[in-house]
């Protein structure tokens, strides 16, 4: 089985760009092509209103056949038929987990695990009940679960930036962080990635000094400043937070540095684009390198024009929309990775990208 | 329980009293908690809990634009740093739901009106408790712990003796009413007519002893003009609104206080509608509901059956409207029927113990001298009623609603002492019902030009000091005092209430603002309107308790004199049943007419 | 009837202050617009006229007692989501 798995998170730089559109198109076009489909969700996605703005969400309608992990209390307000295999021992707001499966398509609300380590559980039941492919919905701006997918699909638009412009740089500055290379086998073997804190090491990978998981201030960083000059490679199996990263930019390593970084969200989710695109371009001026331990690649872009225009007078939100093409050639030739519109492209291409990444037939 | 350690988080600008109870509440449980300042950066409070050894993160945020995202980011940098496994996070704030916290990546999320012990319990890893379940009210029997000692003795003597009276007389006395009870209670199974089982037997019989409008419905089927059956489409509406709403309920409790409960009436003419009305009550916080059937109820003998409507103010009794209508009850309402005043008072009491109602209504004074029942057949089937009461374990209240047509405190109270007495002999359990209203006595007489408290509470202070009985002002309290204005109304009910409370009464009947429109049925906002009014003012008096005054002493003193030699006039006259057509306990200049409806129906057996 | 009238259970209040210089003009400017809004069988439940108009309340029975529901159909699927 293992040569056809591969889950796949759905992402958002913010909410209503699109994410829930998308997972639809691939819902119905995996169906036809015959792939058995898992679906669950980090958040709480299928309400047909907006749980924060009021206004109309696409829902979420789900052919027969395919594996559906949510919370008990959507079960009920779901329209499609599931039948129930198992409950989990998760917990959620909305009650425990449970695996189903749609015996008559229809609508569903999917809660799923929210955690990263709950993402894995449900993971791994799906694939032993036969899911091919897994689809993860996202959830607001929420990514950290999703380091247990095979990669990312990253639904932006008007609604996390009104300037086009600006959505298509910070979608560089995200494919650009994201699509590192793998750390290569030899460093795992090492020992060096195993000590669960971060850490410098120089010439025959002799660790130097060591520090905390997550360098969360930049006091934590001192023991790795001392010893900047011999250092040849850092690991870090934590966060890194603004403070820290400005800090890392400003230490006089002496040489060409690797970097290991756990995986991106890591630096994804403290950081804004703009910051990390600032140290990465920094470490490539040095000549330096970045690869991850836990790849999350980015496979492609989804646009969407659509923004909640909110509107103080009524307090209330109402929907506009920004320059549907304008969006989609800025983005597209910023980030260098497939771009789509969420709406107006058909699934093809998306599909293509992903049955590219080659686990599928 | 093990001590937890947690971490409350106000990520608003300024602290949140909620969260202050919360750690209160926390606290008084044995944890230990940490209350951060107020609007630290997101990151900062990571660092905060990623220092400290919390198992449970506590954050207050109220939801506003672009709040979504930031707290979506507070989690997910929980994750990211390694801390989400091994702490609980649970949000609480304005707009704050279960989807939303699901959402956020929460593990729970506490809304407006989230109680302490729901957070406590989300930190002792307690299941998730929905609102639902949050108040637990149960039903009480608030007759329970009353001994119905008398405190007067001149008072008790008299009682006995009208008592023995009342019972000597009506020896060997029977009525169509009693007879209709007595085959309803033999012949008539609950279970078998659920069943929709045929009763042939019982509606032989039954005709025998009813009108013709009676015969004509289980004999051809003719439904009375006012009447009309329901469709299976409205049927299977009304089963499905009910699973939905029952479902979805919350029943709160209306005050702290465990007295006074408080009852709503209903009785819009359509079974449906009072359901519909029923669960609104419920949902406000209303303990307890009264049925109203319509007048034309009391004056025909016998009870129609079948799931019927009719579009005037009162609802037709009928077991299989009852049945609907217990269906749609909460575990924890109290159900009252009223059997009180007319043709069929036996039946209905029998009736209602069936199909499972907690009370009943029973007088002989009122239903004679105010509501147009023959003296001596409700004589008689009052005494059935009784023990039909008693055989079904349901307390009854007596009314004094013949104050409304000027029959003075003293006298109504008489006549209720004397159906009280003989319900105790009987083995019942009576309730009082005095009338808090502006009486037609009191408008003449002035006792109310001050204020209303006064001769409201003088009443209650009589009838305490002659017996130790409950008691429960209604029906509805501030009769007559309320206006079209649903201000007003509403206050002057909530008025009523508080005072009811503060004289420590048992249960009250409180109407709806629409109480003095007469232009059309209640509407359900409107009962909304007075409930709230209620719940307020019981929230703002609590406990305090009223200063007696001089001038309640001395019309306490009054109304027991005069209730006194009500009775012995009673005694003299040596006929209870002569002693109302001649007017001992409301005569006709009071405005008080004994009725004619069931006149010489009572025949020996 | 539209489907939200649907849902009102019995009936419909509007209350406000009408200025107006009698009683009686403000119980027909209520009426009026009641009936400007497609209301028949409607009512004056309150009106307490002063000085400056009327304090008014207003009622359109959408229910009476006896009539079909629009809250007793059925909801389906869609309608228990939202």
């Amino acid at each position: 089985m293992s040569h056809r798995q591969l889950i796949l998170g759905i992402s958002g730089t913010a909410k209503n760009t699109g994410k829930t559109t998308t997972t639809i198109s691939l819902l119905n076009y995996f169906t036809l092509q015959r792939i058995n489909l898992g679906l669950t969700s980090i958040g709480y996605d299928g309400e047909s209103v907006d749980n924060v703005t009021g206004l109309p969400k696409p829902r979420l309608f789900v052919p027969r056949g395919v594996l559906v992990v949510t919370a008990a209390r959507c079960l009920e307000v779901s329209s499609a038929k599931l039948s129930v295999i198992e409950t989990l021992p998760i917990p959620t707001p909305l009650g425990k987990l449970v695996c189903a499966k749609v015996e008559r398509e229809g609508l569903v609300v999917t809660a799923g695990p929210n955690q990263t380590r709950h993402l894995r559980t449900v993971r791994e039941w799906l694939y032993r009940h036969g899911a091919e492919l897994i689809i993860v919905d996202g959830a607001l701006n929420r990514m950290a679960p999703m380091v247990e997918t095979d990669g990312l699909i990253l639904a932006t638009g008007a609604s996390y930036k009104p300037d086009s412009q600006q959505v298509a740089f910070d979608a560089q500055y995200l494919a650009e962080a994201c699509n590192y290379l793998p750390v290569t086998q030899d460093l795992v073997r090492e020992g060096l990635l195993n000590a669960g804190t971060t850490v410098v090491w120089g010439k025959n990978h002799k660790i130097l000094a060591a520090t905390t998981q997550s360098l969360l201030e930049p006091g934590e960083l001192e023991p790795l400043e001392r010893v900047a000059q011999q250092a040849v490679g850092l690991y870090c199996p934590g966060l890194i937070t603004p403070s820290c990263l400005r800090r890392l930019m400003e230490i006089p390593f002496a040489s060409v540095m690797l970097w290991v970084l756990q995986d991106p969200t890591k630096i994804l989710i403290p950081n804004e684009p703009s910051l990390i695109h600032e140290f990465l371009l920094k470490i490539r001026e040095a000549g330096s390198s970045v690869v991850y331990r836990n790849p999350l690649p980015l496979l492609a872009i989804t646009v969407n024009p659509f923004y909640p225009q909110y509107r103080y007078e009524t307090n209330n939100y109402e929907p506009a929309y920004v320059e549907r093409s304008e969006l989609k050639e800025l983005v597209a030739k910023a980030a260098k990775i497939p771009v789509f519109d969420v709406v107006q492209d058909d699934c093809l291409g998306l599909a293509s990208v992903i049955l590219a990444c080659g686990c599928l037939k | 329980m093990n001590k937890q350690k947690i971490m409350l988080i106000p990520l608003d600008p300024v602290h949140d009293v909620g969260l202050k109870m919360v750690r209160r509440g926390l606290e008084e449980a044995g944890h230990e908690t940490i209350l951060l300042p107020p609007d630290l950066p997101v990151e900062e409070v990571i660092q905060e809990i990623a220092k400290s050894s919390v198992n449970t993160v506590l954050v207050s945020r109220t939801l506003g634009y672009g709040v979504a995202e930031i707290l979506a980011r507070f989690v997910d940098l929980l994750d990211a740093a390694g801390i989400r496994e091994r702490v609980k996070v649970g949000i609480g704030g304005m707009a704050i739901r279960p989807e939303l916290a699901a959402e956020l990546g929460f593990d729970a999320g506490f809304g407006p009106g989230t109680t302490v012990e729901e957070a406590v319990a989300f930190v002792e890893d307690r299941e998730y408790v929905e609102a639902k379940q949050r108040t637990i009210k149960h039903k009480t029997d608030f007759t329970i712990g009353y001994s119905y000692a008398y405190r007067h003795q001149g008072i008790k003597e008299k009682l006995d003796r009208i008592t023995d009276m009342i019972l000597t007389w009506a020896q060997g006395k029977t009525s169509p009413g009693v007879r209709r009870a007595e085959i309803r209670d033999e012949l008539w199974d609950v279970h078998r007519w659920r069943d929709y089982e045929p009763m042939a037997k019982f509606e032989r019989e039954y005709v025998k002893h009813s009108d013709e409008m009676v015969r004509n419905f289980y004999e051809n089927g003719v439904l009375h003009s006012k009447t009309r059956r329901f469709s299976k489409e409205e049927v299977v509406g009304l089963e499905d609104y009910v699973a939905r709403t029952i479902e979805t309920m919350k029943v709160p409790q209306l005050s702290a206080r465990a007295k006074p409960l408080v009852f709503n009436q209903y009785g819009t003419g359509c079974p449906f509608m009072d359901i519909g009305h029923i669960k609104v009550s419920e949902a406000w916080g209303a303990d307890g509901v009264v049925h109203f059937d319509p007048s034309w109820g009391a004056r025909t003998e016998g009870l129609l059956d079948g799931f019927l409507t009719h579009e005037e103010d009162g609802t037709v009794l009928t077991p299989a409207n009852l049945n609907r209508i217990k269906r749609a009850l909460e575990e924890s309402t109290l159900w009252q029927i009223r059997a009180h005043r007319g043709l069929n008072t036996p039946e209905t009491v029998v009736l209602a113990g069936k199909i499972g109602a907690d009370l009943t209504k029973i007088n002989i004074c009122y239903g004679s001298l105010g509501a147009g029942t023959d003296p001596a057949r409700l004589t008689v089937d009052a005494i059935a009623a009784i023990r039909f009461a008693v055989k079904y374990g349901m307390p009854f209240d007596v009314v004094t609603n013949e104050e409304l047509c000027g029959v003075p405190a003293f006298k109504a109270f008489a006549g209720m002492l004397i159906t009280a007495a003989l319900g105790v002999r009987l083995g019942g359990k009576p309730i009082l019902q005095p009338l808090f209203c502006k009486s037609p006595e009191v408008m003449v007489g002035g006792q109310m030009t001050d204020n209303y408290v006064e001769f409201n509470a003088a009443k209650i202070m009589a009838l305490k000091e002659i017996v130790e009985a409950p008691i429960w002002p209604g029906a509805p309290v501030g009769f007559l005092t309320q206006t079209e204005d649903r201000v007003q109304s509403s206050a002057s009910t909530a008025m009523h209430a508080v005072l009811a409370s503060m004289l420590e009464v048992d249960a009250v009947t409180i109407a709806s603002a629409d109480e003095a429109y007469s232009g059309g049925p209640i509407t359900v906002p409107s009962k909304i309107d007075t409930l709230r009014a209620v719940a307020e003012a019981l929230r703002f008096y609590g406990h305090t308790t009223i200063a007696q005054t001089k001038q309640m002493e001395i019309w306490r003193d009054e109304i027991v004199t005069g209730i006194d030699k009500v009775l012995t006039d009673v005694v003299a006259k040596g006929d209870f049943v002569q002693a109302l057509y001649d007017g001992v306990l409301g005569s006709r200049e009071d405005g008080a007419y004994p009725g004619r409806s069931g006149r010489d129906t009572v025949v020996k057996q | 009837m539209p489907r939200i009238l649907d849902r009102i259970m019995d009936g419909l209040d509007i209350e406000t202050f009408i200025v107006c210089s009698s009683e009686e003009e403000g119980r027909k400017l209520i009426i009026q617009l009641l009936k400007d809004w497609g209301f028949n069988d409607v009512d004056i439940v309150f009106s307490q006229f002063q000085g400056p108009g009327s304090r008014i309340r207003a009622r359109a029975y959408v229910h009476r007692s006896g009539d079909y529901y629009g809250w007793l159909k059925p909801l389906d699927k869609e309608d228990s989501m939202s």
